[in-house]
C-alpha cells in the first residue's frame, strides 16, 4: 500500500530525516552559542511529525489496527509520542533546548529502528486479537513510554544544569538550558502524566487479561507491571521526600533505556483465541457417516 | 591654536593608580563642590564635568586655554590634602581628540575595571546631569558627552562587549535566573546591611524580585535598606526559624564566624522539599559554611566564585574590546572633525556656558 507512490517506511524515513535536520540545525545554533529560531525548529519538527504520522497511518491501514506489532513499529510509535509531547510541552512551557534534545532522541530512535530490517518483522493482520480494549491498552501504554522518553530528556537537561550550577561552570552551549526549577516542575508533571496513562493502560490490560474472551501473554503484563511499579516507586519516593530532585532525575534517565529494552516482550503475539468448545454430544443425534 | 578652545582631561583611574593611591585622591561631595567652584571662578573655563567614582576621578574641561587644568589640580590636591609628587606618577592628562575618545571608551565600559560593565554609563550620566544642574556643563562639553552616550549605546548594541554578566551583583542575578527562571515568585533574604548586599538586592529587584527581608544585627541599618527597597525586617535572632521561607539568601555580614551552618541548611532543606536554595555569600570571612555546597538543591556561591564567573565572561568580552576601541577611535575622530567644521559650535545645550563666580546655589 502506498500514498502518493511512497510506502509507509518511506514516509517515516522522510519524517525522521526532518527530525535529523531539526537536530542538526539546533546543534549548529547551540555550538555557535546562539539561540535557535523557534519558528524554524517548530516548522521542521511539525512537518516531520506530519510525514511520520502519514507513514504510521499507512502501516496501520496495512495491519488493520494500531501499528504496534513489532519492535520497529513500537519504537516508531514511541518516537512519534515523544515528538507530539515535545510540541505540547515545548509550546506550553517555552523550554529552551528541549527541541535540541528531543529531536536528538527522536532522530536516534527513528533512524535506528529503520536501519535494522530485522526489527520490522513481517507484518500480520492483527496482533491484538478481536478485543479492541487490547489495542487501546497497547497504544496508551506505549504513548506513556513516549512520555517517559521525554521525561528522560528533561531529566538529562536537569542533570546538566545541576552539574553546571554545582561545578560553577557555565561555559559552552549548555548555558542556554532552562532554569532548574522549571525543569524539575516539568519532570514532575511528565512523571505524573506518564504514570496516569500507564495506570489506565495497565488497568485495561488486566481487565482484558482476566476476561474470558481474550488471552494476553502473561509476560506482556508482567513487563508493563514492572515498568509501572518502577515509575510509581519513583513518584512515591519523591512525594515522601526520600528521593531528591536530582536523584529523581537520575532514576528517570536510567529507567528509560530499561523501558526500551522491555519493548521486546511486548512484541510477542497474543495467542489465538481458544476455539469454542465442541457442542455436547447428543445421544439422540445420528452418528456421522463414515 | 584652536579658535574654539581646548578639550582637556585631568584625572586618576584604576588603570594607572592602585587602590591605595586612588583612595587618597578620592573626592568627597564637598570636595567636588569646591572643584566646581574653582572651575567657575576661572574665566578661561567654558565647561566642567567631574566624574567621581570608586575607580576614577576625572575632570573634563572645555576652556579657552589649557591653564585651568593646573589650578584645578592644585585645588584637587588641597581638597585631598595630598602631595603633587604622589599624584604625578599616576595622573592622566589628555587634550583634544584623545579626551573625546577616552570619554567614549569610559562611557562604553571599555576602560572599566570589569570591561563591559554597565554601571559606568549610569555614573557618567549622573556626573553629566550634576554638571547640567550646576549650570557648569557648557555647550561644548554637552555636545561631547551626548556623542559619548551615543557611542556607548553603539558599543552595547553592536558588539558582544556587554554579553555575559561581569559584575558580582549581575552575575548573582544571572545565576538566580538559572535556578528559578522568573524571579517574581522568589523571596530574598539579605543578611547584613553592607553595600554589596544592597547592590545585589537592587539588581535582583530590577529582575522582578518582589518579596524580600533584611536581617542585620544592626536593626536600624536593616530597617534603612528595607525602607529604601520596600521590604521587611527579619529580626536576626529569628534567622534559623525563618530561613526556609526564602529562596535566595544574600549574606554579607561582618561576622567572624559563619552565621549559617551546614546543619541549619540541612534542616532548612527538609522544610522546603524540591525547592532549590540559592546562597550568595559575599562576606569576608565567609558567612555560610562552605560544606553546605554539597547539599542537594543547595547552590552556594561565594565572592570568589562570582568573580571567577565574571572573569570568564570577561574573557569572551575582551575579544570584542579591540574591535570596539577601534570603532570608538574612528567615531571620536569623526565627531572631532565635525565639531571643528561646524560653525557656530553645536548648541542644544541644556545649560548655559559656565560663567559664574561660585558653585550652583552658592
Amino acid at each position: 500500500m502506498t500514498l502518493f507512490g511512497l510506502t509507509d517506511r518511506s514516509w517515516i524515513l522522510i519524517g525522521v530525516v526532518l527530525y535529523w535536520a531539526a537536530f542538526f540545525y539546533a546543534t549548529a545554533a547551540t555550538l555557535r552559542s546562539r539561540r535557535h529560531s523557534h519558528l524554524l525548529m517548530l516548522a521542521l519538527v511539525a512537518t516531520g511529525l506530519g510525514l511520520h504520522t502519514a507513514g504510521l497511518y499507512l502501516r496501520g491501514l496495512q495491519v488493520g489496527g494500531c501499528p504496534l506489532g513489532n519492535t520497529f513499529e513500537i519504537l516508531q510509535f514511541i518516537t512519534w509520542s515523544c515528538i507530539v509531547l515535545y510540541l505540547v510541552v515545548g509550546s506550553a512551557f517555552r523550554v529552551s533546548l528541549l527541541g535540541f534534545f528531543t529531536t536528538g532522541l527522536a532522530a536516534l530512535l527513528g533512524l535506528g529502528s529503520l536501519l535494522v530490517p530485522a526489527l520490522d518483522a513481517a507484518t500480520r493482520r492483527s496482533v491484538f486479537g478481536p478485543h479492541p480494549l487490547v489495542e487501546f491498552h497497547a497504544a496508551l501504554g506505549l504513548f506513556s513510554y513516549g512520555v517517559f522518553g521525554l521525561l528522560a530528556v528533561t531529566s538529562l537537561m536537569y542533570l546538566l544544569q545541576n552539574y553546571s550550577l554545582k561545578r560553577k561552570d557555565f561555559r559552552g552551549p549548555l548555558s542556554f538550558l532552562p532554569s532548574i526549577l522549571q525543569l524539575d516542575q516539568i519532570n514532575h508533571r511528565l512523571l505524573l502524566t506518564g504514570l496516569v496513562l500507564l495506570s489506565i493502560a495497565l488497568a485495561t490490560g488486566v481487565y482484558t487479561f482476566l476476561s474470558e474472551t481474550v488471552s494476553l501473554p502473561a509476560i506482556k503484563l508482567f513487563v508493563i507491571v514492572l515498568v509501572w511499579i518502577a515509575y510509581l516507586g519513583v513518584m512515591l519516593l519523591r512525594w515522601s521526600r526520600l528521593l531528591h530532585t536530582s536523584s529523581t532525575a537520575w532514576v528517570c534517565l536510567l529507567l528509560f533505556p530499561l523501558v526500551l529494552v522491555s519493548v521486546w516482550p511486548l512484541t510477542l503475539k497474543s495467542p489465538p483465541p481458544e476455539p469454542p468448545p465442541p457442542p455436547a454430544l447428543n445421544p439422540a443425534a445420528p452418528l456421522p457417516e463414515r | 591654536m584652536n579658535p574654539r578652545g581646548h578639550l582637556l582631561l585631568l584625572g586618576l583611574n584604576h588603570e594607572q593608580a592602585p587602590l591605595e593611591v586612588r583612595e587618597r585622591f578620592a573626592l568627597s561631595p564637598d570636595a567636588v563642590e569646591s572643584l566646581y567652584a574653582a572651575a567657575g571662578r576661572d574665566p578661561d573655563v567654558l565647561g566642567c564635568i567631574i566624574l567621581n567614582t570608586c575607580n576614577r576621578v576625572e575632570i573634563y574641561l572645555y576652556a579657552h586655554s589649557s591653564k585651568p587644568i593646573d589650578s584645578l589640580r592644585r585645588e584637587w590636591l588641597r581638597q585631598t590634602a595630598t602631595d603633587a609628587e604622589l599624584l604625578a606618577p599616576h595622573e592622566i592628562r589628555k587634550e583634544g581628540e584623545t579626551v573625546l575618545a577616552h570619554l567614549m571608551e569610559v562611557a562604553g565600559g571599555l576602560r572599566s575595571q570589569v570591561v563591559g560593565e554597565t554601571e559606568i554609563l549610569g555614573q557618567v550620566k549622573q556626573a553629566y546631569a550634576a554638571a547640567v544642574a550646576r549650570e557648569s556643563c557648557g555647550s561644548e562639553l554637552n555636545f561631547f558627552f551626548q556623542k559619548a552616550f551615543q557611542a556607548a549605546k553603539w558599543v552595547r548594541t553592536h558588539t558582544a562587549v556587554g554579553e555575559g554578566q561581569v559584575s558580582v551583583a549581575t552575575v548573582a542575578v544571572d545565576l538566580a535566573g538559572k535556578i528559578f527562571g522568573r524571579l517574581n515568585s522568589a523571596s530574598v533574604l539579605v543578611l547584613g546591611a553592607g553595600e554589596i548586599g544592597a547592590r545585589t538586592l537592587k539588581a535582583l529587584k530590577s529582575r522582578g524580585v518582589e518579596t524580600f527581608s533584611v536581617a542585620s544585627r544592626t536593626l536600624e541599618r536593616a530597617a534603612g535598606i528595607a525602607r529604601n527597597y520596600g521590604g521587611t525586617v527579619l529580626p536576626f535572632e529569628n534567622l534559623a526559624t525563618n530561613l526556609h521561607f526564602y529562596d535566595i539568601v544574600i549574606a554579607s555580614t561582618a561576622a567572624a564566624e559563619p552565621v549559617i551552618s551546614r546543619d541549619l541548611l540541612a534542616r532548612t532543606r527538609r522544610l522546603r522539599p524540591h525547592r532549590p536554595l540559592f546562597l550568595i555569600d559575599l562576606g569576608i570571612p565567609r558567612d555560610i559554611e562552605p560544606a553546605a555546597s554539597d547539599l542537594d538543591e543547595v547552590y552556594l556561591y561565594n565572592l570568589d566564585d562570582l568573580a571567577a564567573i565574571a572573569r570568564e565572561n570577561l574573557t569572551t568580552r575582551e575579544e570584542e574590546v579591540s574591535r570596539s576601541t577601534k570603532w570608538v577611535g574612528n567615531r571620536a575622530r569623526e565627531v572631532w572633525e565635525r565639531f571643528h567644521a561646524v560653525s557656530p559650535p553645536p548648541t542644544h545645550s541644556p545649560s548655559l556656558p559656565l560663567r559664574r563666580e561660585g558653585p550652583a546655589g552658592a
